[in-house]
């Protein structure tokens, strides 16, 4: 009853908050019609449709390689699973301990992170492709000679992540060499020995001289 | 691979198809540049996995570092590592590279960008756990302010307390720099410090960082950041200051869920009355002696 009164009296709170929406937006419109001079275009259809996997072709170790990959895999995976090479090792599979590694253009990405389709056309180099004919590149040779490792789960990523360092810079220091190892993590050795093999297989002499003294074989 | 649930994947080739693309999926495509932060994002599961990935590394001309008329415009896809080995950036604008080579890991900073870096989401540890149904993720509450909060924000909390993760935004914006920032309606500018609002970017959904612009190169500028394992962590505080011909400007990271960018009384003032939870008081004082020694 008294509703009805009330409307009947006057403006209701209803009729009252509808006007001051209306308000509102017109007035909104009157604003955003006196900054924006063009009318916007209506925006144009994409040229092509999103794909759930295609043929890729890059070059793992030298090699030319072509194969379909799902938009899902990671580039860890596609190397393991599609082409059999599981010498790249996946530690956390979110980016975080660098066991995956790998040299992609020339620069050590984490493979898990990369979307094996957006690798298109890219030089992918992994652990197996150091080894020529037999014989152990001299990084993996100082790495093996002096213990480096002791599990060696880590190892190729720690390897590969140190090529790409010596690939730009053949004779680092060793706070170079510990900043590029930064994204690493290694759970058995404490990291000295493999930072010292990495300055031995440069030819320099590690400060400590643990290894090259020969007290610690 | 941690089951991700399928998506597809678009390789766009100009801007305005990417656009485009972002704008058919409204809301339900993502843009793929580094991917360091949107595939762990994807691969944690927390959030529903988008529709469409929209990559726009392969549009070019969006990467790259220019020196023109005194600003410095960094293109999008830039990746960290070029940021640190530039030589322009390493002379005059040293704060940006500190702060690039301050942020992750070499084999990381080969892959992250500078627009993806400006937008990844937020480390906070609620958000980041799928069983956690906080209010970043549409949930009803935040879970910091009473539970464990060591690395949440102290000042400016709204409804989430989950700090701004970004190394580069800090000394960007004490820079004044400005994004360049292109969607379906065309191009705007956006300052680096009204960048970040509650809950997210001021970007819309069909838009995407084209450039950054660092206006003038300042006279004197300071980086420091603080964290728990130097080499890997995000920042817990880290602080920029830099001083060009309208005066200095201090920005404060890892404190709010914005940037807390101004002069040095402003920041001062706002550490002062700073609210921090039940275990991050500690921020206040470090925020201080930051400011201070940035400042020096």
């Amino acid at each position: 009853m008294s509703e009805e009164k009330k409307e009947v009296k006057g403006v209701s709170r209803r009729t009252f908050i509808s006007g001051t929406v209306a308000g509102l937006v017109v007035g909104a419109a009157a604003a955003y019609g006196a900054t924006q001079l063009a009318v916007p275009k209506p925006p144009p259809a994409p040229a092509k449709e999103p794909i759930k996997g295609k043929y890729i072709s890059l070059t793992v170790n030298g090699k030319p390689t072509t194969l379909w990959v799902d938009a899902r895999w990671t580039l860890a995976n596609t190397l393991r699973n599609q082409l059999g090479l599981r010498g790249t090792t996946k530690g956390c599979d979110y980016g975080e301990c660098g066991c995956c590694n790998v040299i992609v253009d020339g620069r050590a990405v984490p493979s898990c992170m990369v979307l094996a389709i957006d690798a298109d056309g890219k030089t992918v180099e992994t652990i197996e492709g150091l080894a020529k004919g037999g014989k152990l590149s001299p990084l993996q040779e100082a790495m093996v000679k002096h213990r480096a490792f002791q599990c060696g789960f880590c190892a190729p990523g720690f390897i590969m992540t140190a090529k790409a360092l010596l690939d730009k810079k053949p004779r680092p220091t060793e706070d170079e060499i510990r900043e590029a190892l930064s994204g690493n993590i290694c759970r058995c050795t404490g990291y000295h020995r493999i930072v010292e093999s990495i300055l031995i297989a440069t030819g320099q002499k590690p400060p400590l001289e643990r290894i090259s003294s020969g007290a610690i074989p | 691979m941690k089951a991700v649930a399928a998506y597809k994947y678009y390789d766009a080739e100009t801007v305005e198809e990417a656009c485009a693309v972002l704008n058919q999926y409204a809301g339900k495509a993502k843009v793929l540049a580094g991917g360091t932060d949107l595939v762990d994002w994807m691969k944690r599961r927390f959030m529903p996995t988008p529709e469409v990935l929209v990559n726009i590394k392969k549009i070019p001309g969006l990467s790259g570092i220019t020196e023109e008329g005194g600003a410095l415009k960094i293109g999008a896809t830039t990746t960290l590592t070029d940021i640190v080995e530039n030589s322009t950036i390493q002379s005059k604008y040293k704060s940006l590279a500190d702060a690039a080579a301050k942020g992750p890991p070499p084999p990381i900073r080969n892959m992250g960008t500078v627009a993806g870096n400006l937008c990844q989401y937020v480390r906070c540890w609620y958000y980041r756990w799928p069983d956690w149904y906080c209010y970043r993720k549409g949930g009803p509450i935040c879970f910091a302010p009473g539970g464990r909060n060591v690395p949440h924000a102290i000042m400016e909390q709204k409804v989430c307390n989950a700090v701004v993760p970004s190394d580069l935004a800090v000394p960007l914006a004490a820079m004044n720099a400005t994004l360049t920032v292109q969607g379906t309606g065309g191009t705007r500018e956006v300052a680096v410090k009204d960048l970040y609002v509650v809950l997210g970017t001021v970007l819309k959904p069909d838009e995407i960082i084209t450039s950054v612009t660092v206006p003038e190169a300042p006279t004197k500028q300071a980086f420091l950041k603080s964290r728990v394992r130097a080499g890997v962590d995000f920042a817990l505080v880290s602080a920029a200051a830099a001083t060009t011909s309208k005066g200095t400007t201090v920005a404060l990271g890892g404190v709010a869920p914005i940037m807390v960018a101004g002069t040095p009384d402003a920041i001062n003032a706002a550490i002062d009355k700073a609210t921090p939870l039940s275990e991050n008081r500690y921020k206040v004082s470090v925020a201080k002696a930051m400011v201070r020694r940035v400042t020096a």
